[in-house]
């Protein structure tokens, strides 16, 4: 934010110009001065404003100032420069004025938004981290979460994948339950999806990472809050800010798809080498050489010798080039005006996201706009009143491509062979019912749209009636709806014979679909507080109450064949009609209270408790009581360090300690027996499908809240004049009572076996955080690094068997069990010396077969039971979860210019892969990427794969230690480079400041991950993640 | 929106929960519907892959000895008893319910036939399984007793469907696509059936009397004159369009049909019979009589294998009607001409061995449609009882000719293939070596029952209960047609690998297989093993 009001604007010219328009205007006085930096350097670009008026102007090169001013005696002045504290002055009738600016000691003096408060951060006792807008501006974000990532330690997020309109997700501190769960995040108090949010509106972002900082915020908070604030208007003359962004992005990771030659002859030596013969005859691979060699002289399709109907395919596509564009485009602006007159505060934004997906033949997109608005007024002394209003409406838009597609499909396929031509000769598409045409889906399959409108209104008091004692009270309203038509059209299907044009696999018969989901929240909260200052004794009370209750209430409503393929409506078609619909609710209620004691800014000390309840727990299991306490110490500020202080600016150790509840698991009315049915089974009576009707789970009626038991230590220093702060924490995070299935049983029972609250874990983790900031002249830098782990161990769980395939105590969590490799096979003389693997799979070793290590030394490869005592010969292998996750930013600028870097990594992580995609053929409908033609043959005796097969497929690709991939990686996230127009270009035009800028997402990755997966998104089926070059211009009025 | 703490109450708005069910004989019989889904619909090309009467492009791992013991599922998970959970929940509530007591013990009879119909197939799968006749809690005792006796089962079998028999309407008193009672009685003349004859392969007591409880069952259903071969007059394309009928609803020979009605509910079988990945092996066609009775081994009429077309000369007519060849239309083009094929598909994707299974295939190009097929399928067909009676029968030393005339001979009648006689007549050098001394007639029955029933999905049930897995050893039964260097010239070029008397070997690099005892069971899952040490692994695994 910063960012945009100042700029290092320096030069004579520029103040006199500004001097020259107050002259114009006003008969009035004129101050002087002089600004310098604690080492008596002189500082430039400083802005210098007139309290109560709209008067301002900057320093020049030498630190000199001249304001007019209404009168020397009266008013003040104020000073504002990046990286100093802001310092005001009281005028007292001299004429000149000499002012020193104090470095800022960022990270420590802070005030961070809390649990219902705004606190310094150096009187905090829980494990709390915030960043403020910075880290957001100038990037081409799609969403809040992406701008997120690495900035906060131990706050990991989940950046989900490349399609347009793609979500982030996110977690505080690690695993949190074998259910799952993830923090809450409120904006501005209120659960919002922070992935519908502006990220331009966002003025800071707060974690609350332990049990005692979080559990004000209670039912829900158990792993963590994310509080973000939106901006408000700053007190100043009303102010116009344009921000505007275009990028082009690309496609991170392309996969490359063997050609049409390697295919046919990969795939004939598959097939031989599982038992069969050639796949494709003499004549087929002729066809296919033919093509290959010489596209313009040969077809990429023939007859098929035993079916004059149908072609057989041998051309050469290259179907990541046929369905993919290299570049798609994005486009983010936005506009906001904000300021504070009198008594009222306001903040208003209208944003606009446009982004471009990769499809080559579809226009895939995702819009998103965004309208906020802020509002405050201090009515009169003891009242204030606030409204806040946001609606974000998205638009998504893709192919429908088939019956069981969803909207993130990668539109790539599994089955798309090079032979397949997209075109028959005579400009049909190809496919023949046999094969997925993805040109085909993309262009003529229909559409699905979704349409979300998510409307908040909130609005709230603070009454003062008397000097610290507040009575605050809010109310929040949401309305969400998602309204989706898919419309499937049917794609007709030709062959070789003109008069055998049947319909497309999976696109008949066409219909329409809507699906309206209808989702309220709502949202109200009351507390006071009341502080207290006996002399050295400082103290703080709050008490509250909160209620949310969330209802979801959807129907879909489904028609088949369309009268007209293109008109999709439910009254232009004439075929079966389906309909469903559901409604559930859920709401917490909790008591809190809070409070503080602060003892001559060296003794803090805060304790919380809540009584909650949560209407998915039965009656007499609905209400537990929660408590937490915390305290710091500042050493600093002790008499005995006193000495010291000139080289340790702030040191502070803090701890805390305390119980949160967890309710969100096992759905909305886990302790109810509910019989589910089924309207449309897959059986006639009488010409009509038959309904149906579930018997119940096994539920059990003593279900109870998850605890979060949370201890944390911590650390805060400032040292070097306050250059170098940082802060160290080291937390414990024991989740009780989860609830799990119950202690496992024969399968005979038929059905799962029901929760109960019967396992217990705990998380061990630590976060550091260092950041460095200094000033030399001209050039002014910031560095800084995030650096967290943590690791989860089950301990409690029932698994008396101790079977592997479940969890145990002391399973870590991540961990994958495999086989150690030895190698491949080399000679049948090789298989018959080694341990029998017949257990593995029981069909004939062949040499080029994987060879593992017989461990247990009892001559033969086995699991064993599969359990602790005996697992054969698996062993752990590695551990799946990441591990050190890490970030390094850095920011500098000199004169006009600015330059920012951020690298992101995860220190260390395993995958297994698997699928066709990293193992070739696993049936002879894959279709392998290049990478797979390592494998074993005769006279590649050194590959990486094994002999490539369908049938032993099951015994060579069990998990093991040769296949398991190190997913490690360092990312550099951004890099950027603004520059701001000088100010005497822009003086005359009333512009305040133009900065425009580039910047480069994703644009080196280092791992050792094979290349065909991204370390983000180790997945094939969803669109890849991307990297994007853009252009931005930031403009204030 | 006070503090009042009743504002946690909240309940489902969208379903229905236990305590607010079981309120009528309606709810009752919505609850027994629920399981009609189970029973079988269109199968596909894949039904009888695992025999010896078909070679799928993929080798049957199962039948090449690939299995192995797995860790968890293999067909005893909690989904699998989930059913048989379902029919007990039933069993346990249904009193609950107020109503027509005709109506209630309907209900109940459709659940305790469904029950016998899951306890079979497991039967089939595992052998000896334990008996659950109540919807165990988590904490109930008979978790983790032993298995019971394949006596114990298969009597609870029976007695579940002897009060199906005796509580569910008859034929005429349902609507279509309903259980009834002869459709029960069809499904225990086939369980009595295949336990008999598995006890008395392996001389476990009380087999007569099963066979004896088959032969009646199958007896009442004759008896009942309700339903006959469907017979036109055309021995040339009735056995074909038998199975290509829109509406099996009121067929004569159709016990029990699935209906698939246009948009509502379709199948995919026609497109996928035509890319089937398999074939019939050629074990399997020369399985199929000359029509003068007598096997190709001993009939004048044979004229042998040289050519694909000579083959198929002068065979029982369900050759022609049950494998692609150049008479039987392949596909009729919407410009009125029909389309058939003169060389037998050699391919991975359509057919293996040249013999293409055509069986349920329609030439329609409106039934190719992908997953628009609307043609009914049986799920009881009469001529079943009627092998099974005769089986049944002859297994008890009590088929006598009027017996075969009731039954074997009237599905001969059908396809104009002269009439099997209590004496058999001939010593066919060719009967499959099943190990052990088979009469004659049993001989020929069980050759009747293999070629009507072809593709139905009850080769491998056979092969189990006859105790006769050594069949597979056959190399017969992995290999296609022959080709001849004149026929091999036909193709535009040909690459498959033929062994020394010029039939095609569809897995030229693997070695003939053996059959291992062990096979005849199914392997349980370690997991449940550990669960509960009262139980046993299966012999051999």
């Amino acid at each position: 934010m910063a960012a945009i009001l100042l700029g290092s604007v320096h030069g004579q010219q520029s103040s006199a110009a500004d001097l020259q328009n107050y002259v114009n205007n006003m008969q009035q006085v004129i101050i002087r001065g002089k600004i310098t930096d604690t080492q008596h350097n002189n500082l430039d670009g400083v802005s210098i404003y007139y309290e109560g008026s709209s008067t301002a102007t900057k320093s020049d090169a030498n630190g000199n100032f001249q304001i007019q001013v209404n009168t020397k005696t009266h008013g003040a002045l104020r000073f504002r420069l990046i990286g100093y504290k802001e310092t005001r002055l009281s005028l007292d009738g001299k004429d000149f004025y000499t002012v020193q600016l104090e470095p800022e000691t960022k990270v420590l003096d802070e005030i961070v938004t809390v649990g219902y408060a705004r606190e310094k951060k150096i009187n905090l006792t829980g494990a709390v981290a915030s960043v403020d807008a910075k880290v957001l501006e100038d990037r081409p974000l799609t969403n809040l979460g992406r701008g997120l990532q690495g900035v906060i330690g131990n706050l990991t997020v989940g950046v989900g994948n490349g399609a347009p309109g793609n979500g982030s997700s996110f977690n505080v501190r690690g695993l949190t339950s074998v259910n799952g769960g993830g923090p809450l995040v409120l904006v501005d108090g209120a659960q919002v999806n922070p992935n519908m949010i502006n990220p331009a509106d966002v003025e800071s972002v707060t974690v609350l990472k332990d049990a005692a900082s979080a559990s004000i915020y209670g039912t829900q908070a158990a792993y963590g809050v994310i509080l973000i604030t939106t901006k408000k208007g700053k007190e100043g003359p009303a102010k116009v800010s344009v921000q505007s962004n275009v990028s082009v992005n690309s496609p991170l990771r392309v996969p490359q798809y063997v050609n049409s030659w390697e295919f046919v002859n990969f795939h004939n030596e598959t097939n031989k080498n599982s038992g069969g013969g050639d796949y494709y005859d003499q004549n087929y691979m002729d066809h296919v050489y033919a093509y290959f060699t010489d596209p313009r002289h040969n077809l990429p399709v023939f007859l098929d010798p035993a079916n004059p109907n149908k072609y057989l395919y041998a051309g050469n596509t290259d179907w990541i080039a046929e369905t993919r564009k290299k570049t798609a485009l994005m486009q983010n602006h936005s506009v906001s005006l904000s300021g504070k007159s009198d008594k009222v505060n306001y903040y208003g934004s209208a944003g606009v996201l446009d982004q471009g997906g990769f499809l080559k033949h579809y226009d895939d997109r995702y819009q998103r706009y965004n309208l906020n608005l802020n509002l405050s007024a201090q009515l009169n002394n003891w009242l204030e009143v606030r409204m806040k209003t946001k609606y974000n409406h998205a638009f998504r838009n893709t192919p429908y491509g088939m019956n069981s597609f969803g909207l993130e499909e990668g539109f790539y396929g599994a089955d798309l062979r090079p032979l397949m031509p997209v075109y028959h000769p005579d400009g049909t598409f190809s496919g023949q019912g046999s094969w997925t045409n993805m040109v085909a889906l993309q262009e003529v399959s229909g559409n699905r749209k979704h349409k979300e409108n998510d409307v908040w209104a909130g609005g709230g008091f603070t009454l003062t009636p008397l000097k610290n004692w507040t009575v605050n009270m809010d109310y929040n309203f949401n309305m969400y709806s998602i309204n989706k038509k898919y419309h499937g059209k049917e794609i007709l299907e030709s062959t070789a014979n003109p008069d055998i044009v049947t319909v497309y696999p999976h696109t008949t018969p066409s219909r329409v679909q809507y699906t309206n989901d209808d989702n309220y929240y709502q949202n109200v909260r009351a507390f006071t507080d009341y502080a207290l200052k006996l002399d050295k004794h400082q103290f703080k009370f709050l008490a509250g109450y909160d209620y949310e209750k969330k209802t979801y209430r959807w129907f879909n409503a489904e028609r088949l064949n369309l009268i007209s393929n293109d008109l999709a409506s439910l009254g232009q078609a004439i075929g079966e009609k389906y309909n469903n619909s559901g409604e559930r609710a859920n709401a917490t209620m909790g008591y809190f209270g809070r409070i503080n004691y602060n003892y001559d800014d060296r003794y803090l000390i805060e304790l919380n408790g809540r009584y909650d309840g949560s209407s998915r727990f039965p009656t007499n299991k609905r209400f537990v009581f929660f408590p937490s306490v915390s305290g710091g110490w500042r050493i600093s500020n002790e008499a005995f360090f006193k000495g010291l202080k000139t080289h340790v600016n702030e040191l502070k150790v803090r701890a805390s300690y305390g119980d949160l509840g967890s309710q969100s698991q096992g759905g909305d009315y886990p302790y109810i027996p509910i019989m589910s049915t089924n309207g449309e089974m897959g059986y006639i009576v009488d010409g009509k499908r038959i309904t149906s009707v579930n018997p119940p789970d096994l539920v059990s009626p003593n279900l109870t809240w998850e605890t979060i038991r949370q201890f944390n230590f911590g650390l805060d220093f400032a040292i070097l004049n306050n250059r170098l702060n940082g802060s160290f924490d080291w937390y414990r995070r024991n989740t009780l009572d989860m609830i799990t299935s119950g202690t496992p049983v024969p399968a005979i029972l038929g059905t799962g076996v029901p929760q109960s609250n019967a396992a217990d874990l705990k998380t061990i983790g630590w976060e550091l955080s260092l950041g460095w900031r200094d000033r030399k002249g001209d050039f002014s830098y910031g560095l800084s690094a995030i650096l967290s782990d943590n690791k989860g161990t089950i301990t409690r769980y029932n698994n008396p068997q101790g079977s592997i395939w479940s969890h145990y105590p002391g399973k870590v969590w991540g961990e994958i069990w495999g086989y150690e490799t030895e190698g491949l096979f080399q000679s049948d003389a090789e298989i018959k010396e080694h341990a029998d693997q017949s257990k593995v799979y029981g069909g004939t070793w062949h040499p080029g077969d994987v060879k593992y290590k017989d461990l247990n030394g009892d001559g033969e490869i086995s699991e064993g039971k599969g359990t602790l005592a005996d697992h054969g010969d698996l062993k752990i292998i590695g551990y799946n979860e990441p591990r050190y996750a890490f970030g390094f930013r850095g920011d500098m600028a000199w004169k006009n210019f600015d330059f920012d870097f951020f690298f992101q990594g995860i220190g260390k992580r395993d995958v297994m892969p698997g699928g066709n995609q990293f193992w070739g053929f696993t049936s002879e409908w894959s279709v392998p990427f290049k990478h797979a033609l390592d494998a074993w043959r005769e006279d590649n005796r050194d590959a990486y794969f094994p002999r490539s097969s369908y049938d032993n497929a099951n015994g060579n690709r069990k998990t093991q230690t040769r296949y398991l991939q190190n997913a490690a990686y360092l990312r550099l996230k951004t890099l950027s480079i603004g520059y701001s127009l000088p100010k005497q270009l822009l003086a005359k035009a009333k512009i305040d400041r133009v900065r425009v800028y580039v910047t480069a997402e994703n644009l080196f990755t280092v791992t050792s991950l094979l290349n065909i997966y991204d370390p983000e998104l180790v997945d094939f089926g969803k669109p890849p993640l991307f990297r994007s070059f853009s252009f931005g211009i930031n403009l204030t009025l | 929106m006070g503090s009042c703490k009743n504002e946690l109450e909240l309940y489902p708005e969208d379903a229905l929960s236990d305590p607010s069910f079981w309120k009528t004989d309606q709810d009752l019989e919505l609850y027994a519907s629920r399981f009609y889904t189970n029973l079988p619909g269109a199968m596909g090309p894949g039904a009888d892959n695992q025999s010896d009467w078909y070679v799928s492009n993929s080798p049957n791992g199962y039948l090449f000895g690939t299995s192995v013991v797995p860790t968890s599922g293999g067909g005893w998970s909690n989904g699998d008893w989930y059913n048989i959970r379902a029919c007990n929940y039933f069993l346990r509530n249904y009193s609950r319910a107020k109503g027509s007591q005709t109506k209630i013990n309907k209900s109940v009879a459709m659940v305790r036939f469904f029950r016998a119909w899951e306890y079979f197939n497991k039967l089939k799968y595992f052998g000896e399984l334990p008996w659950v006749n109540t919807d165990l809690q988590v904490d109930a005792e008979q978790l983790f007793t032993a298995r019971d006796s394949r006596q114990v089962i298969a009597d609870s079998i029976v007695a579940d469907l002897d009060f199906a028999i005796a509580n569910l309407p008859a034929a005429k008193e349902v609507k279509s696509g309903e259980l009834h009672k002869y459709a029960a009685l069809a499904f225990k003349s086939r369980v009595c059936l295949y336990e008999g004859t598995y006890r008395k392969y392996r001389n476990i007591a009380g087999w007569e009397q099963l066979l004896q409880k088959s032969a009646s069952a199958s007896q009442e259903i004759i008896d009942s004159k309700n339903y006959s071969i469907w017979n036109n007059g055309q021995p040339a394309t009735d056995y074909t369009n038998l199975f290509l009928q829109e509406d099996l609803s009121k067929n004569s020979e159709c016990i029990m049909p699935r209906i698939y009605v246009p948009e509502l509910l379709m199948h995919n079988n026609t497109r996928q019979l035509e890319e089937s990945f398999t074939g019939l092996s050629k074990s399997a066609v020369e399985s199929y009589l000359c029509k003068d009775g007598l096997p190709i081994g001993l009939s004048a009429q044979y004229q042998g294998d040289q050519l694909p077309v000579t083959e198929l000369e002068n065979r029982d007519p369900r050759l022609l009607q049950t494998i692609d060849n150049p008479k039987l239309p392949f596909k009729n083009l919407e410009n009125g001409t029909i389309q058939y094929r003169k060389l037998p598909m050699i391919d991975p994707q359509y057919c293996t061995t040249g013999y293409y299974v055509m069986k349920y295939h329609s030439p329609d190009p409106a039934q190719w449609n992908l997953g628009l097929s609307t043609l009914d399928v049986f799920i009881f067909r009469y001529a079943e009882v009627l092998l099974n009676h005769a089986e049944a029968k002859a297994e008890l030393g009590q088929c006598t000719q009027a017996v075969l005339d009731q039954t074997i001979n009237p599905i001969r009648d059908r396809v104009a293939v002269a009439h099997l006689k209590e004496n058999v007549g001939f010593q066919d050098p060719n009967w499959p070596a099943y190990g052990y001394n088979l009469g004659a007639l049993v001989q020929e029955i069980r050759r009747e029952r293999a070629v009507e029933l072809v593709g139905e999905g009850f080769r491998w049930d056979d092969l189990v209960r006859w105790k006769a897995g050594k069949l597979i050893e056959n190399p017969k039964t992995v290999l296609g047609i022959r080709v001849t260097d004149a026929l091999k010239s036909q193709y535009s070029s040909f690459n498959k690998e033929l062994d020394a008397n010029g039939l095609i070997k569809v897995y030229p690099q693997l070695a003939q297989r053996k059959w291992n005892d062990k096979m005849y069971l199914r392997p349980l899952p370690i997991d449940q093993l550990t669960l509960n040490d009262k139980l046993t692994q299966n012999p051999g695994w």
